[in-house]
C-alpha cells in the first residue's frame, strides 16, 4: 500500500492559470483565513483572464478546482461582473458610457462616431483589426466631462472628434510598437501582473 | 240553447281561420328552421389559418365541465411535428355527447378559442359508442390550399393569441438590452 | 428539537392581534403561521435558511418603546406598552422574533407591497399557465389570485422571451421566462444535499439559473427542486405535459427502492402512474425524495411484466396457464420432492423488496407447511440479532441529532444506499452532530466528515481501533485529571443494569487494537482515529448506521459490542442501524427469512418462540437451522422457490440446473435471467399494485396501498402462497393482506399490538371522522412551505422497540434487567478483529477490487424507467489518479479485470480519493463485479489495458464523471427529449 502522502492529486484538467501565476495565487489565497479560500475568487478570476486571455469554461473550471469550489458558483461570480469577458475581446476595451447624465451631454448621440473612429462596427462589437472592442456603459462616474469613456484602465474626458482621433493614433501605435499589450484588466493582487497593460494618459 | 250553438259557432270560426293562416310548422327534416347566432351546438375544435390547431391541450374546458363529459390528453409539440404553435397539443381529446349539456362552459374557458359551440345540433345515433366525439371529428377540415397537422414548422415563427395577449413575437428592445441569453423571437423550442 | 432535551426559550409576540408564544430565533413568517396568521413569501423556505429575496412577506413590525434614558419600557395611559412601528416594511422571513413583538399584516401599506412585489414579479412572467405543468398548484399563481393587483402597468411586448424550456438537468427542465429567481433550487442544492451545483448567472433582468457541474445538475436530489420551486420554472421530464394536476388522482405508498422507506404517493390518472410526489414524513424522509424514488417508476407499467403463471411445455418452452393448474403443478413438485428427499431437499429463496406479509407468507408457507428450514433472503444485511437486540431507539430521527450526538457511518455509500438517509445525515452534521465515515471506498459524505479510510480486507482493525480509542478517551485519565469512569455519561437509560465493567473488559481486551496499530496499515493517521474516538466518547449518543460491507467484513458484532458494552442503544439516536440495499431488509429479517432465525429473530431452536409459534402455525419445522442462500443455489436443495429476486441475473455464470437443482420454481415481476431457468414461472404484483407494509431501516413499519391495478393475472405473493398452502390441507385463509399482518402480530413479539388499522387511517367510517392525527415529531409542523408538497394523512407507521426498549418502555424492571444482562458480557463475546493478510499483501501488480454500489444501475426497476434509463452508466472501473499514473491508464480507455472468480471489460474512470492500490466497480452495472472477487466484499485482480482512451486528458476538461452518471450519457440530452 503506497503511502497516502506521496500519492499526487488528480491531474487538473488545464493549468495555464497556475502555470502563470503561481505566486500571485498564493498571496491571494493567503490573504484569506484557512478555508475561506474561496473568498479569492475575484482575485483569481482577474487572474484567469489575464492567463487566458478572457474567461473560457477551461478557465472557470481551473479556478473552481484551485479554490475548490464548484464550476457552476464561478461562474455565477463572473456572470456578474462586467470586467470578466467570456467572449473574445479586442487588446483595448473601451467603454464608453451613455447613461442618462452622459447622455444629456449628447453621449448617445456620439456613439456612432466613437465606433466608427475605432473602426468597429457598432457597440458591442471588435473591429476587424482586433484591436478595439467597444461596449456601451452603464455609469462610469465621470459624468461631468461627458462624453467619456474608459480605455483598459484609463480614463478619458471631453471626447471631441479631433481628440478621439489622437487617442485612436496613439493607442495604434503603442500597438505597432510592440509595446506589450497585455490583458485589459487587472486589479488588487494581480496588478502587478497587469503592469505590462498600456496605461494611456490623457492628453490634454 | 242557443248560447251553445255560438260557443260551437265561434270554436269553429278559430278553427276555420287557421286554415287559411300561413303555417307555423315546417317540414323538417327537409326544411331547417334557422338557429341564433348564439345557439350552442355540436363542438368544433378550430384551427389557425395556417392549418395548426388552436388547442393547447389545457384541459381548461375539462374542468369547466360541469358534466365531466370532455377527456382531454396532453402531449409536448416538436418543431419537426407540430400540431399547435407553442409547446404543447392535445393528443387525445373527446367530448362525450351524451352527457354534454351544450351549456357552452368549455366554450368561456378556453384560453385560445379553440373549442367552439357550432350550429349543428343533429346529433342523435343509433349506438352509445358513436356518440363519443374524437378529435379527428371535432377537428375542422383546414381551408384550401393549406396543410393540416402535424407540420414541420422547424425554422418558422408561429405566433398565437392566448388569454387575449400575442405569444412568439418579437418584443421591444430585448435583442439590444441583452446581447446574450435571451432569444429576440421564441421560434418553438 | 425532540431529540435534543431542552426546550427552546419562549417569545411572546402579537400578530395581528393574535397572541402567539414561539421558540427564540423563528422568524416572523413561521411565528405568524403558528398565530394562524398567513404571510406570502415565496423565497422562504422552513428547510432553508432565509435570504429575504423576493420581499413578498414586507410587514409591519413594531416592538416595545424604551424610554433611552432610562431603559424603562414606555407606557400608555393605561399601563400598556406602547409599540414602535419601524418605519419601513420589513421582510417577514429575516426579521426574528423579539419578546413582545407585534407584526401587523393587513395594513393597506402591506397590501400595496404585495401588489407591487407581485406586479413586479409578473413584468416578465409569461403567463402561459394553460400550458404549464405547475399550473394549478403553483404558489404564484394562488398569491396572485389572493394578493396580486389584478392588472399589470407592464406592456406585454416588453416581456423577456427565452427559448422556452432548456434542459437544466437530464431530469428536469428549466423555463426562464418563469422564473423570479428565489434561489430556493439553488439553496436547496446548496444547504439540503450539498451538491453546489446550481447559481445564478448575470444580472438584473438578464439573471438565470444556471448549471455548470458535468454532467449538469449533477444531483440525485434533482427532482426535489421542482417541488420547492414556487413558479413553473422546473419541472420534472417525466411529468411534462401529461396531465394537469387537479385530474390526477394521488395514492399514498412507501418507497420501494431503497431501506429508508420515504412516504411518496403515486399520482395516478386513468390507472396509470404519471408521477411520483414525497408525503411527508417528519421522521423519515420530511419533504425529501430522490431521483431514483421520483423518477423511477416504471415498474408500474405493463412494459415486460408477466401477466400469466408460466409452465414448461412438452417442448420445453414456457406457455401460459392458468394460476390453478400451475399452482397445483408447484405443490406436485414439491410433494414429490419431500417425498424422495425429505423436507430439507426443498428450499425458497426470497428477496429484500418483498412486503412484511408476502415475506412472512413465504417463511410460513416454507417452515410451517413443508417443514423446511431451507429459507433465506438476498441481499443480506441483517444475519444475526444484533440489531434486535442493540438497535438505534425507535424515537431515532436522524435529522432531528445535532451537537452532542455522534453518527458513525460504516461500510455503507448513504448517497448511493439510501439517497434520504444521506440528506439527513448530512442535516445532522449541519446541526452539529459529529459525523464519522469508515470505510474502503470513498464517498460523498467523507467531504464534511471525519474519513476514516480502511484498506480492504483488514476493516476490523481500523474500527476496533476506533472502538478502543473511544473507550480509552472515555475510561482513561485525560492531562492527568481522572475521569469518573464509573459514571458512565449515558448509562442511565434505558440499559442501567449494564455494568460500565462491561465497557472496560472490552476495553482491555482491544488493547492491542489501539489507533497506534493501524499506523502503516491503513492509509489514516493514528490521530485521527483517536480523534474520531474522542468524539464518540464525548458525544451522548452514539449511532452505528452500517451497510451491506460492513456485514461482509463482519464488523456489525463489535458495533454490537460497544454498544452493549457502553448502554448505547435503544434510546433516541443511539444503537445500530442496518442499511439494507433494498426497501425491505429488515422487515424480511424481522419475518424470520433466514435459516436459522424464527419470525421474531428467535433461534430455530428457541423454545420460547417455538411455543409461540406452535399456537399461530399448524407445525412446526426442525430446531436444525437450515441452508443459506448460496448453499441452496450451489444446489443445497433440489426444489427451490425463488421469490422476487434474480440470482441469475447478479451472477450471469450462475447455473441452477448445474448445480443440482431439478424444480425451480420463480414468482417475479419480469421474466428475469433465473425465470429464464425455471420449470414454473408465477407472476408476481409490483409494489404500487397491493397493500402491505414495509419496515424501514430505522424499524418503522409503514403501510403502503394499492395505486393501480394488477398487470394482466399477477397475484399477490401472499395470495400464491395461501393457495399453496390450502393445497397442503392448511386451513388459514387470509382474506386480506391485513389478515396476515394480524398473523405477524401474534408470530412476532416486536410487531405486537400493531395493526393495519393502528398503522395507518385505512377507512374513515363517518365523514367527520379526521384521519389519524399526525403525531407532531417536530416543530417542522408548524410551518408552511408554499411549495407543491402533499400532506401526510395516511399515516406514519410505528417503530418497532426492542426488547430493552420494550420491556424498559413497559416499567418492567426485572424484565429489563434481564434484557440487558443477557446483553452483557457474551454480547460483545462475538467479534473477532481479524486482518485479512492474503489480500493486502504485496503482489506484485495486482489490485484489490472493491465492489461498491451505484443509484442508478442497471437493474430492473431503473432500467424501467424511461428517464433515469440514460443515466445508467456504463460499466466501469474507477482507479486512484496513482494507480492511474503508474498503469497509463486514461478516463474513457478499457480495462480488463481478472479475478479469481471471472473475468470483466469495463471503462476507466480516474478518481480522486480512491485509496492506491485498490480498484472501485460498482454492482448490478450488467457485468459479474461480485463474482470477479470470488463473491467476497474484495478481492486481488489482475487489470489489462484493452483500449487505451483519449490521450490528451488536459484538453478536455473532464472531471471525474460521478460514477451515477456519465458525461456521455447525459450529452444527448436536447430540448426536445426534455
Amino acid at each position: 500500500m503506497p503511502d497516502p502522502a506521496a500519492v499526487p492529486p488528480a491531474l487538473p484538467p488545464a493549468d495555464r492559470l497556475q502555470r502563470a501565476f503561481a505566486a500571485e495565487i498564493a498571496a491571494a489565497v493567503a490573504k484569506y483565513p484557512a478555508g475561506r479560500q474561496a473568498s479569492a475568487v475575484l482575485d483569481l478570476l482577474y487572474l484567469a483572464q489575464a492567463a487566458y486571455g478572457r474567461i473560457t469554461t477551461e478557465a472557470i473550471e481551473e479556478v473552481a478546482a484551485v479554490l475548490e469550489m464548484d464550476p457552476t458558483q464561478v461562474r455565477g461570480v463572473v456572470g456578474f461582473y462586467s470586467l470578466f469577458k467570456e467572449e473574445p475581446h479586442g487588446r483595448f476595451v473601451i467603454h464608453y458610457c451613455t447613461d442618462l447624465p452622459c447622455a444629456l451631454r449628447g453621449a448617445d448621440a456620439f456613439l456612432p462616431r466613437v465606433c466608427r473612429a475605432f473602426g468597429v462596427p457598432g457597440p458591442g462589437e471588435t473591429s476587424p483589426d482586433g484591436l478595439f472592442s467597444v461596449e456601451e456603459a452603464m455609469c462610469l462616474a465621470a459624468c461631468d466631462r461627458a462624453p467619456m469613456m474608459q480605455v483598459n484602465l484609463s480614463y478619458f474626458h471631453d471626447l471631441t472628434d479631433e481628440r478621439l482621433d489622437g487617442i485612436v493614433a496613439a493607442l495604434k501605435a503603442k500597438a505597432a510598437a510592440g509595446e506589450a499589450v497585455g490583458p485589459p484588466f487587472g486589479f488588487g493582487s494581480v496588478r502587478g501582473v497587469a503592469e505590462g497593460v498600456p496605461s494611456v494618459e490623457a492628453p490634454s | 240553447m242557443l248560447d251553445d250553438l255560438m260557443h260551437l259557432v265561434r270554436g269553429m270560426g278559430v278553427t276555420f281561420g287557421t286554415m287559411f293562416k300561413k303555417p307555423v310548422t315546417i317540414a323538417y327534416p327537409e326544411v331547417k328552421r334557422p338557429v341564433s347566432d348564439r345557439f350552442r351546438g355540436r363542438h368544433e375544435l378550430k384551427r389557425y389559418d395556417n392549418g395548426l390547431e388552436r388547442c393547447i391541450g389545457c384541459s381548461l374546458c375539462s374542468a369547466a365541465c360541469p358534466a365531466d363529459a370532455i377527456l382531454v390528453v396532453p402531449a409536448e409539440n416538436r418543431d419537426e411535428e407540430r400540431y399547435s404553435p407553442g409547446e404543447r397539443y392535445a393528443a387525445v381529446y373527446e367530448i362525450n355527447m351524451l352527457r354534454c349539456i351544450f351549456c357552452g362552459f368549455c366554450e368561456e374557458a378556453c384560453p385560445v378559442d379553440a373549442i367552439v359551440l357550432e350550429h349543428e345540433y343533429e346529433l342523435a345515433a343509433y349506438d352509445r359508442r358513436e356518440m363519443l366525439y374524437t378529435k379527428s371529428m371535432l377537428l375542422v377540415p383546414t381551408a384550401a390550399g393549406v396543410g393540416g397537422t402535424p407540420q414541420d414548422t422547424r425554422g418558422r415563427d408561429v405566433p398565437f393569441r392566448m388569454g387575449g395577449m400575442d405569444y412568439f413575437k418579437t418584443p421591444l428592445e430585448v435583442k439590444r438590452a441583452l446581447p446574450a441569453g435571451p432569444s429576440s423571437v421564441g421560434a418553438g423550442e | 428539537m425532540a431529540t435534543n432535551g431542552s426546550a427552546p426559550k419562549l417569545v411572546n409576540v402579537m400578530i395581528d392581534g393574535r397572541p402567539a408564544a414561539v421558540g427564540a430565533g423563528t422568524n416572523v413568517v413561521d411565528a405568524a403561521h403558528a398565530a394562524g396568521v398567513e404571510i406570502p413569501i415565496f423565497c422562504h423556505h422552513p428547510k432553508l435558511v432565509p435570504v429575504g429575496m423576493c420581499r413578498m412577506c414586507l410587514v409591519e413590525v413594531g416592538t416595545p418603546g424604551v424610554d433611552p434614558a432610562t431603559k424603562a419600557p414606555i407606557l400608555d395611559d393605561e399601563g400598556a406598552p406602547v409599540i414602535k412601528y419601524f418605519p419601513k416594511l420589513m421582510a417577514g422571513c429575516t426579521t426574528v422574533v423579539s419578546e413582545g413583538m407585534h407584526v401587523r399584516t393587513g395594513t393597506p401599506a402591506v397590501a400595496e407591497a404585495r401588489e407591487a412585489v407581485l406586479e413586479f414579479l409578473l413584468t416578465s412572467h409569461p403567463l402561459d399557465c394553460p400550458v404549464c405543468d405547475k399550473g394549478g398548484e403553483c404558489p404564484l399563481q394562488n398569491l396572485t389570485m389572493r394578493y396580486g393587483p389584478g392588472r399589470s402597468r407592464f406592456v406585454w411586448g416588453e416581456k423577456f422571451h427565452y427559448p422556452k424550456p432548456v434542459p437544466v438537468g437530464p431530469l428536469i427542465a428549466l423555463d426562464r421566462e418563469r422564473c423570479v429567481l428565489c434561489a430556493r433550487c439553488i439553496r436547496f442544492e446548496d444547504e439540503i444535499a450539498d451538491d453546489q451545483v446550481l447559481g445564478f448567472e448575470n444580472r438584473g433582468r438578464g439573471m438565470e439559473i444556471v448549471s455548470f457541474s458535468d454532467p449538469p445538475l449533477d444531483s440525485v436530489f434533482s427532482g426535489n427542486t421542482t417541488d420547492v420551486c414556487p413558479v413553473g420554472a422546473l419541472t420534472t421530464a417525466d411529468f411534462r405535459f401529461e396531465s394537469r394536476v387537479w385530474e390526477l388522482e394521488s395514492r399514498p405508498a412507501v418507497c420501494p427502492h431503497c431501506a429508508v422507506g420515504c412516504n411518496i404517493g403515486y399520482d395516478t390518472r386513468h390507472g396509470r402512474v404519471l408521477r411520483v410526489m414525497p408525503r411527508e414524513h417528519d421522521a423519515v424522509n420530511e419533504i425529501w425524495l430522490c431521483d431514483k424514488g421520483r423518477f423511477g417508476h416504471g415498474f408500474t407499467t405493463a412494459e415486460g411484466r408477466l401477466t400469466h403463471p408460466l409452465v414448461r411445455d412438452i417442448s420445453g418452452a414456457l406457455v401460459a396457464t392458468t394460476w390453478d393448474d400451475a399452482l397445483t403443478r408447484v405443490a406436485e413438485a414439491l410433494k414429490r420432492t419431500v417425498a424422495e428427499g425429505g423436507p430439507a431437499a426443498v428450499g425458497g429463496v426470497a428477496g429484500a423488496t418483498l412486503t412484511n406479509e408476502d415475506a412472512y407468507a413465504f417463511g410460513r408457507f416454507l417452515r410451517a407447511v413443508v417443514g423446511t428450514n431451507n429459507v433465506d433472503h438476498r441481499p443480506k444485511v441483517i444475519a444475526d440479532d444484533s440489531v434486535h437486540r442493540f438497535g438505534a431507539g425507535a424515537d431515532t430521527i436522524v435529522h432531528a441529532l445535532g451537537a452532542g450526538h455522534a453518527i458513525v457511518v460504516v461500510g455503507l455509500d448513504a448517497e448511493a444506499e439510501a439517497p434520504v438517509l444521506f440528506l439527513s445525515l448530512n442535516k445532522a452534521r449541519r446541526q452539529g452532530a459529529a459525523l464519522i465515515t469508515l470505510s474502503t471506498a470513498p464517498q460523498k459524505l467523507d467531504r464534511h466528515a471525519s474519513h476514516l479510510r480502511a484498506v480492504p480486507g483488514s476493516e476490523a482493525t481500523l474500527l476496533a481501533a476506533l472502538v478502543r480509542a473511544a473507550l480509552e478517551a472515555e475510561y482513561e485519565p485525560v492531562d492527568g485529571a481522572s475521569v469518573p469512569s464509573g459514571a458512565l455519561p449515558n448509562a442511565a437509560v434505558p440499559n442501567a443494569a449494564v455494568p460500565s465493567a462491561a465497557a472496560r473488559v472490552l476495553a482491555d481486551r482491544l488493547a492491542d487494537h489501539g489507533p497506534a496499530a493501524v499506523h502503516g496499515v491503513h492509509p489514516v493517521d493514528p490521530d485521527a482515529v483517536a480523534q474520531a474516538g474522542k468524539a464518540l466518547a464525548s458525544a451522548g449518543g452514539v449511532l452505528w448506521i452500517y451497510g451491506r460491507s460492513a456485514v461482509d467484513a463482519g464488523l456489525v458484532p463489535l458495533m454490537a459490542a460497544y454498544a452493549a458494552a457502553t448502554g448505547q442503544h435503544g434510546r433516541a439516536g443511539t444503537g445500530l442501524v442496518a442499511v439494507g440495499r433494498h426497501a425491505n431488509a429488515q422487515g424480511v429479517a424481522d419475518m424470520g427469512l433466514t435459516p436459522d432465525r424464527l419470525p421474531g429473530h428467535a433461534r430455530v431452536d428457541d423454545a420460547a418462540a417455538r411455543e409461540r409459534l406452535a399456537d399461530v402455525w399448524p407445525s412446526l419445522p426442525s430446531s436444525e437451522p437450515g441452508l443459506d442462500a448460496g448453499a441452496m443455489l450451489a444446489g443445497g436443495v433440489q426444489a427451490l422457490y425463488v421469490l422476487g429476486t434474480d440470482p441469475v441475473g447478479d451472477d450471469p455464470a450462475l447455473d441452477l440446473r448445474a448445480n443440482g437443482v431439478r424444480t425451480l420454481i420463480v414468482q417475479d415481476l419480469y421474466l428475469t435471467p433465473t425465470a429464464a431457468q425455471a420449470d414454473i414461472v408465477l407472476p408476481a404484483q409490483s409494489a404500487a399494485e397491493r397493500d402491505g407494509t414495509f419496515t424501514s431501516l430505522l424499524r418503522r413499519v409503514q403501510r403502503t396501498y394499492a395505486a393501480v391495478d394488477p398487470v394482466g393475472h399477477a397475484r399477490a405473493d401472499w395470495k400464491v402462497l395461501r393457495d399453496l398452502a390450502a393445497r397442503y390441507g392448511d386451513a388459514e385463509s387470509f382474506a386480506a393482506p391485513s389478515d396476515v399482518f394480524d398473523e405477524i402480530a401474534r408470530a412476532v413479539p416486536a410487531y405486537a399490538g400493531l395493526s393495519y388499522a393502528a398503522l395507518g387511517p385505512a377507512i374513515r367510517t363517518a365523514p367527520t371522522d379526521i384521519f389519524l392525527p399526525f403525531a407532531p415529531l417536530t416543530e417542522a409542523r408548524s410551518v408552511s412551505y408554499i411549495g407543491t408538497r402533499y400532506e401526510n394523512r395516511h399515516g406514519i407507521g410505528a417503530a418497532w422497540l426492542t426488547p430493552a426498549e420494550a420491556t424498559y418502555a413497559a416499567g418492567d424492571t426485572a424484565a429489563h434487567e434481564a434484557v440487558a444482562a443477557d446483553g452483557g458480557e457474551d454480547a460483545f463475546a462475538g467479534y473477532a478483529v481479524a486482518a485479512d493478510d492474503a489480500l493486502h499483501a504485496a503482489a506484485g501488480d495486482d489490485l484489490v477490487l472493491i465492489p461498491t454500489a451505484i443509484l442508478f444501475d442497471a437493474g430492473r426497476l431503473v432500467a424501467s424507467s424511461t428517464v433515469l434509463h440514460p443515466l445508467v452508466p456504463r460499466p466501469f472501473v474507477a482507479f486512484s489518479p496513482f494507480d492511474a499514473l503508474q498503469r497509463g491508464l486514461v478516463e474513457g480507455g478499457r480495462v480488463r479485470v481478472t479475478g479469481a472468480g471471472g473475468t470483466f471489460e469495463a471503462e476507466v474512470v480516474v478518481q480522486d480519493g480512491v485509496t492506491p492500490g485498490t480498484a472501485l466497480a460498482p454492482e448490478s452495472l450488467g457485468i459479474a463485479v461480485r463474482a470477479a472477487v470470488g463473491g467476497e466484499r474484495a478481492g486481488r485482480v489482475r487489470v489489462e489495458v484493452v483500449a487505451a482512451g483519449p490521450i490528451e486528458r488536459g484538453a478536455s476538461p473532464t472531471p471525474a464523471p460521478r460514477p451515477s452518471s456519465s458525461p456521455s450519457t447525459t450529452a444527448t440530452v436536447t430540448p426536445g427529449q426534455i
